[in-house]
């Protein structure tokens, strides 16, 4: 069974940050800007994609990665390099996302309940359409319909290739929570995206 | 440990020698649960190829915010000053007219609190006592 790598700029045997990536955070937190500049460059892409698998909104998206490095600069004196940077940042990442998930949430319901409906968050499952084409939108339809905590599981695991340890460890669960949520997700998923396999098959 | 079990766990670690001799025989067993192997395998193909692109870098907007938030911090800080001096000063006012009603007179006594003594008061002792 092949597993999902990703590599990362780690310590083979501490698993901290680079020596590289230690001397840049040591700099931005004398407070060069260059330096944390290419803190931002080297791990915005990364924190920019597990977000928009989180919320499925480009914008949204960047907005997550802008406050998520805004976070990281305001907490940067606490930061003592116990975790691997990439995992502090998805970790803040992940929080503001689901921040924003339920702030969106409760935003639709009280729309409702005022009734004046905003567009459903919920889209329409089309899984079932022969015809789609945007393999992209369909995966971040389906993922969208996944509730917020299996969400996180599948975007840090599947999609972004961390282990199930690192996953563990950036939301702060057992390992066995996450192989649980994990299966139940893959099972949601494949009903959602069931017309999808059926037409690999 | 169940077979379906075993299929998920393979995802998530390396099976022992015993494991994948035992989910090997199961898949060639059991035509359900080799359509569910290869279900999540198509799945989790989908889903490993939607890591998604910036398309334009967040540090420069990063750094704006922060250098914007410092100002308005320190306008904040220059705006309020001047206010909270004043009402400072306003409160020592107000503390020292209460002092000169109560007392008709704004000395270092009147404002250390110091009432008039009578004579015998200041004395701790009698003669008697002394002797």
């Amino acid at each position: 069974m092949s597993k999902i790598h990703k590599e990362k700029t780690i310590d083979a045997q501490s698993g901290r940050s680079s020596s590289k990536e230690q001397q840049l955070i040591s700099q931005a937190k004398a407070g060069d800007m260059v330096a944390f500049q290419q803190l931002i460059e080297q791990q915005e892409q990364q924190i920019y994609s597990t977000a928009l698998g989180m919320l499925g909104h480009e914008q949204d998206a960047r907005d997550v990665t802008q406050n998520t490095f805004i976070r990281f600069y305001k907490s940067l004196k606490d930061f003592r390099g116990d975790a691997q940077l990439s995992t502090y940042l998805t970790r803040i990442a992940i929080n503001l996302s689901l921040n924003e998930i339920r702030s969106k949430s409760r935003r639709a319901g009280w729309m409702r309940l005022i009734g004046k409906d905003e567009k459903q968050i919920d889209l329409p499952d089309h899984s079932q359409d022969p015809d789609r084409e945007d393999t992209r939108q369909m995966v971040q339809d389906a993922i969208r319909q996944l509730p917020p905590d299996f969400r996180s599981v599948v975007v840090l695991r599947m999609i972004e290739g961390y282990s199930t340890k690192e996953t563990a460890e950036i939301l702060d669960l057992p390992m066995g929570t996450i192989g649980s949520r994990l299966s139940r997700a893959q099972q949601q998923l494949k009903t959602i995206l069931s017309g999808w396999l059926d037409r690999q098959a | 440990m169940k077979a379906i079990d075993l299929l998920h766990a393979s995802y998530d670690r390396e099976l022992t020698r015993k494991e994948a001799q035992f989910l090997e025989q199961a898949l060639s067993n059991d035509p359900d649960l080799l359509r569910e192997k290869q279900q999540l395998d198509q799945l989790r193909a989908l889903l490993s190829t939607q890591q998604s692109s910036l398309q334009e870098s967040v540090a420069d907007a990063v750094i704006q915010e922060l250098e914007a938030e410092k100002v308005a911090l320190s306008n904040d800080l220059v705006r309020w000053f001047p206010r909270v001096a004043a009402a400072c000063l306003m409160i020592i006012f107000a503390m020292l007219v209460q002092i000169y009603v109560q007392n008709g007179t704004i000395n270092s006594d009147s404002l250390m609190g110091i009432q008039e003594l009578e004579l015998y008061d200041a004395y701790s002792l009698t003669l008697e006592e002394l002797e």
